[in-house]
């Protein structure tokens, strides 16, 4: 159970998607996903054991990384992945319930051939336009949510040379100093700026989404 | 034999789950075992290379950190996920029994027999009725007892569910009182309060599925007794067309809703 099963399972909700949609699945998995696991996780791989100390002082090492990496970046993208790629289940579902109620009104007599049904594509309208549309609302808000934590967390997205670390059982101020600060910075401004842009992505489907229910709406009162 | 193996048996439960079974499965892959194999396996990766203890004396560290870590979390968590899956296997195996015994009738040549082929019985979808309504609440009742056994088994064995920075050793052959670090415990701290709360999510769902199938149970029964002639379990040859149907919309649904193999 890994990135590739939940490509597996993400790529079903695909086929209902707008183009911006599909568009933002590609840049998700591409420039997100990929980016962390083959690059990314081993520019992380040696954060603590790289980390050093200018002290002998047994434990003081461990005590400044955990007080300066409280949740590594690693693990805060993972989990940003993640919780933005979940909201697209709710459209899976609701496309799930609706193949399930025109199967019912099926066996309730009505005429629909069963085999359009299987490959109907079908339309985002009604109901199925506001579980789509808060799908999006949900992972513009789980994106914003992320960066300001890695913002707030890591006084900016800049990965410093050296922390300055006075923790018990440190004596007096310590000096740390961080492994890989340069590539980690440019890894993590790579990523904000993906970021960005899934959330520009997602900015444009509300927008478009919004667009193509005032135009129909405006359409059925003229 | 790992987690992808235990991800294509459990897919194939899934198509005789209620709807509240096909959240709680994704819930499960999604957010307890994937985080497990993607994050919470590396954060504890270095946890004894990185546990340091204040002495030079050889063997404390190791005597203290089987004392205060008797079962890592990860294995506490795989052993969950393992034992809290496993009984939607005692579903798989009653409805391959059904089929067993459809197919036995089939082959018989019975005229009772509404099956044109084993086709038909291989892609029938049962519904929870009868003896397998029985078999589907104890799989539920199991997972909720797995799940509080081994919430309770985290909270005593650790004392909560904060990883604390230091701690305070005098196991032999530590001499007196040693001070040991922990590595990263802000970050296990974190993770462990998140698969707690994913499993509270768990433990809720299953007590909701399990009224769910209660209230079906009392409901199915009063109808019983307002109409003695109605048999559940038996079915017609257009029941038996209409389950075809069923079966090919629904695996087409299941494909797009959550992707697993049957």
């Amino acid at each position: 159970m890994d990135w590739g099963t939940l490509q597996a399972v993400l790529g079903g909700v695909n086929k209902h998607s707008t183009s911006i949609g599909k568009i933002w699945l590609t840049v998700l998995f591409i420039f997100r996903i990929m980016i962390l696991v083959v690059a990314a996780e081993r520019v992380w791989g040696d954060e603590q054991q790289d980390f050093v100390c200018n002290t002998l002082q047994p434990g003081c090492r461990n005590v400044c990384y955990d007080h300066f990496f409280p949740i590594s970046h690693i693990r805060l993208w993972a989990l940003q992945l993640i919780f933005v790629s979940t909201p697209a289940l709710l459209v899976a579902m609701h496309v799930a319930y609706t193949r399930h109620e025109k199967k019912r009104r099926f066996r309730n007599g009505e005429k629909i051939d069963i085999e359009e049904l299987k490959n109907e594509k079908i339309h985002i309208r009604g109901p199925l336009w506001w579980t789509y549309t808060s799908s999006i609302f949900f992972r513009i808000i789980f994106e914003a949510v992320f960066m300001y934590v890695f913002y707030y967390m890591y006084d900016g997205y800049q990965m410093p040379r050296l922390v300055k670390c006075n923790a018990w059982p440190c004596p007096n101020t310590v000096d740390c100093f961080v492994s890989r600060p340069t590539e980690k910075t440019t890894f993590t401004i790579f990523m904000l700026a993906v970021s960005g842009i899934c959330m520009m992505l997602n900015l444009a489907e509300l927008c478009y989404l919004v667009i193509k229910i005032c135009m129909k709406d405006s359409r059925k009162t003229t | 034999m790992d987690w992808g193996a235990l991800h294509t048996i459990l897919g194939g439960v899934n198509k005789h789950s209620t709807s509240i079974g096909k959240i709680w499965l994704t819930v499960l892959f999604i957010f307890r075992i994937m985080i497990l194999v993607v994050a919470a396996e590396r954060v504890w990766g270095d946890e004894q290379d990185d546990f340091v203890c204040n002495t030079l004396q050889p063997g404390c560290k190791n005597v203290c950190y089987d004392h205060f870590f008797p079962i890592s979390h990860i294995r506490l968590w795989a052993l969950q996920l393992i034992f809290v899956s496993t009984p939607a296997l005692l579903v798989a195996m009653h409805v391959a029994y059904w089929r067993h015994e459809k197919k036995r009738q089939f082959r018989k040549g019975d005229q009772k027999c509404e099956y044109k082929d084993i086709e038909e019985i291989r892609k029938q979808r049962f519904h929870i009725e009868g003896s397998l309504w029985w078999t589907y609440t104890s799989s539920i009742f199991f997972r909720l007892v797995f799940e509080a056994v081994f919430m309770y088994a985290f909270y005593f064995m650790y004392d909560g569910f904060r990883m604390p920075r230091l701690m305070k050793c005098n196991a032999w052959p530590c001499p007196n009182t040693v001070d040991c670090f922990v590595s990263r415990p802000t970050e296990k701290t974190v993770f462990t309060i998140f698969m707690i709360a994913v499993s509270s999510i768990c433990i809720l769902l299953n007590v909701a599925e399990l009224c769910y199938l209660l209230t079906k149970f009392f409901l199915r029964r009063s109808k019983k007794t307002g109409n003695p002639k109605h048999h559940p379990n038996h079915e017609t040859k257009e029941e038996t067309k209409q389950n075809e149907m069923n079966e090919l919309i629904s695996d087409s649904c299941q494909n797009t809703v959550i992707g697993f193999s049957s």
